[in-house]
């Protein structure tokens, strides 16, 4: 009898269920020990031994005061700030060099054997643009080109055809000639590590990710406005019953009334996703015509054909534009195919058991790339590398 | 068979300090320095010691920042380096010589002075769960103690106090069970008011430990 006593305890002081149900007890545990005692009533005796062991260990322990906490925190920062005045030139607190090596851009286009069936014009002829540059490129319509070197340049074209470009500190504006027989069109080509941000003459807002380009004209003019775009853009298109919006893509075309929504569709990738914020579009492929509601996102596969509807959270789709990654289960090989074409630099991994991973989580963009990597190597069990101006992957061992 | 990672706060606020960050610098503070003193006092009845080394602690943190590692888990490492700071105090203060990390003093004692006691029984009760402590060893001690009151993972306990996860468990259990063994049992009259007790209320606490 004493011999099958003992045994319960062992199981109920060991049992990190019966120790969480004391400690921090919840309706669910309370319901579940309540039942087993009912059930169990010879077990009481143990049980409550049990329960006093448990209480016993964890009686109130020594503590601080309020005022102790505080004190002790302005030792703390009087002895940092001393510290600080001491060393006055050294930046303790300065990153170390940036890793973020261009890699050049190897060519943007090549002719497609099946031309986007747009009415008028034919984008894919004012897309070639020679490889030169790693740099931000306006090309104006009389081919002129503007180039900007910093990280992100944000266009503003206002109805009276005048653009404001702000690239870091430096604001210019310019009166773009106006000519009302033919539209003008401008491209924006955003090499990879670099992000802008256009404001068209409607007041819509395009936002393109790295490694992408848009094509657009300078007013709109006629009764429908549209625009060419290749890689990924965040579009806020501003309300106007009176002219639809276009978005044209290599085989996607999207009509819109005023929105905001996501669209991903870049050359080296397989598939062309939309996602809509708010509003309502029309999605088009060649086979078939969708019509979408909010948080839905459309996956056309490139090579099937097929376009697939679903419910998503948006905010991991568009969560770039502010300088933040959403990833929701995410696969590491998809993050860092993202990560290489924000900050242009090439990852890689040879270790297949990378591919089962998946990352769940906010990563903070704003910083260099090297800081998301100790992010990532803090989370998954994965080390990183760099050689030759490519960073590696392995796992941790 | 694909492993999923959160990426937790922990580690974005710990990003946040190493890149500058004063405000993610005072609430890692804030966050842990009560349970970093608690942990301490088990070492040391010197309170201005603890309070010293904790202050090394967080000023080396602050030091040596842009050269810390990534970590998802302040506490541990938190935990750890006071330990370490804890031990080399100890040593310099030149009461023990040079002290063997195993024999390491761990006073984890049951308090029997409370206001929240007013049963006789209790008291007697913890008192004999603090002999029961008597029994243990330092390190059976402080395994039990960052189990139960600090409520570390044995993944944890087992990097704080530098064994292996087999080891780590061990120790708690070794413990437990000598607690077990050495802490008789109460009168039966004390168990028929606990029954009462649980069938009635839902959370239970000593204070409503009925006459």
């Amino acid at each position: 009898m004493r011999h099958s006593n003992e045994n319960n305890k062992i199981e109920f002081i060991h049992n990190p269920d019966f120790v969480e149900w004391v400690l921090r007890p919840s309706i669910e545990s309370d319901d579940y020990w309540k039942t087993y005692i009912t059930d169990n009533p010879s077990t009481i005796k143990e049980i409550e031994h049990a329960r006093f062991l448990i209480k016993g260990l964890v009686r109130q322990q020594k503590s601080l005061t309020d005022a102790d906490v505080s004190t002790l925190w302005n030792k703390i920062e009087q002895t940092e700030s001393f510290r600080k005045r001491r060393f006055i030139n050294l930046t303790k607190w300065s990153i170390a060099a940036s890793i973020l090596i261009i890699v050049g851009i190897s060519g943007w286009l090549t002719v497609k054997n099946n031309p986007s069936k747009i009415k008028g014009i034919d984008y894919h002829s004012i897309a070639v643009i020679p490889t030169s540059g790693n740099d931000i490129k306006l090309i104006l319509s009389d081919q002129s080109e503007k180039t900007f070197t910093t990280k992100e340049v944000d266009l503003k074209y206002n109805q009276d055809g005048q653009l404001e470009t702000k690239a870091g500190k430096q604001v210019q504006t310019e009166d773009l000639s106006k000519n009302a027989e033919v539209e003008q069109m401008n491209q924006l080509v955003v090499p990879r590590g670099k992000r802008s941000s256009i404001e068209l003459a409607d007041g819509s807002k395009l936002w393109l990710n790295s490694g992408s380009r848009a094509i657009y004209p300078v007013a709109f003019n006629k009764k429908t406005r549209e625009i060419f775009i290749e890689g990924e853009g965040y579009l806020e298109v501003a309300h106007d019953a009176s002219r639809p919006f276009y978005v044209v893509t290599d085989r996607v075309k999207v009509k819109v009334l005023g929105t905001k929504f996501d669209i991903s569709a870049y050359k080296d990738d397989n598939h062309v996703s939309v996602v809509l914020v708010e509003g309502s579009i029309q999605a088009s492929t060649e086979k078939e015509s969708v019509v979408m509601v909010p948080n839905q996102k459309l996956n056309y596969e490139i090579s099937t054909q097929k376009s697939t509807l679903e419910k998503t959270n948006i905010l991991e789709y568009i969560s770039w534009k502010d300088g933040w990654m959403l990833c929701n289960k995410e696969q590491i090989q998809s993050i860092t195919t993202k990560l290489s074409r924000y900050y242009d630099i090439k990852i890689s991994y040879s270790d297949l058991r990378l591919n089962t991973m998946t990352l769940t989580g906010k990563l903070d963009l704003k910083s260099n790339c090297e800081e998301v990597l100790k992010v990532i190597c803090a989370t998954a069990p994965l080390k990183y590398e760099i050689i030759d101006n490519t960073i590696f992957l392995k796992m941790k061992e | 068979m694909g492993r999923e990672y959160q990426i937790n706060s922990d580690t974005l606020l710990w990003n946040d300090f190493i890149k500058g960050n004063e405000n993610a610098f005072r609430l890692i503070y804030n966050s842990h320095v009560q349970s970093l003193f608690k942990y301490g006092c088990n070492f040391t009845h010197d309170e201005a010691l603890i309070k010293d080394c904790i202050h090394d602690v967080f000023i080396d943190l602050s030091k040596y920042r842009s050269g810390l590692g990534v970590t998802n888990n302040i506490r541990l490492y938190l935990y750890k380096s006071l330990k370490r700071k804890i031990i080399s105090s100890l040593s310099k203060g030149g009461i023990f010589g040079t002290i063997d990390p195993e024999n390491l003093p761990f006073h984890y004692s049951i308090s029997v002075e409370d206001e929240l006691i007013d049963h006789e029984f209790e008291q007697q009760r913890y008192q004999q769960l603090d002999n029961a402590m008597l029994t243990l060893s330092p390190r059976q001690k402080e395994a039990i103690y960052l189990k139960f009151v600090s409520d570390l993972s044995y993944e944890e306990l087992s990097k704080v106090m530098k064994l292996n996860y087999q080891s780590a468990r061990n120790l708690v259990f070794k413990g437990l069970e000598k607690l077990r063994e050495s802490y008789p049992k109460s009168l039966f009259l004390f168990f028929l008011q606990l029954r009462i007790q649980i069938s009635d209320s839902k959370h239970e606490s000593q204070k409503n430990f009925q006459k």
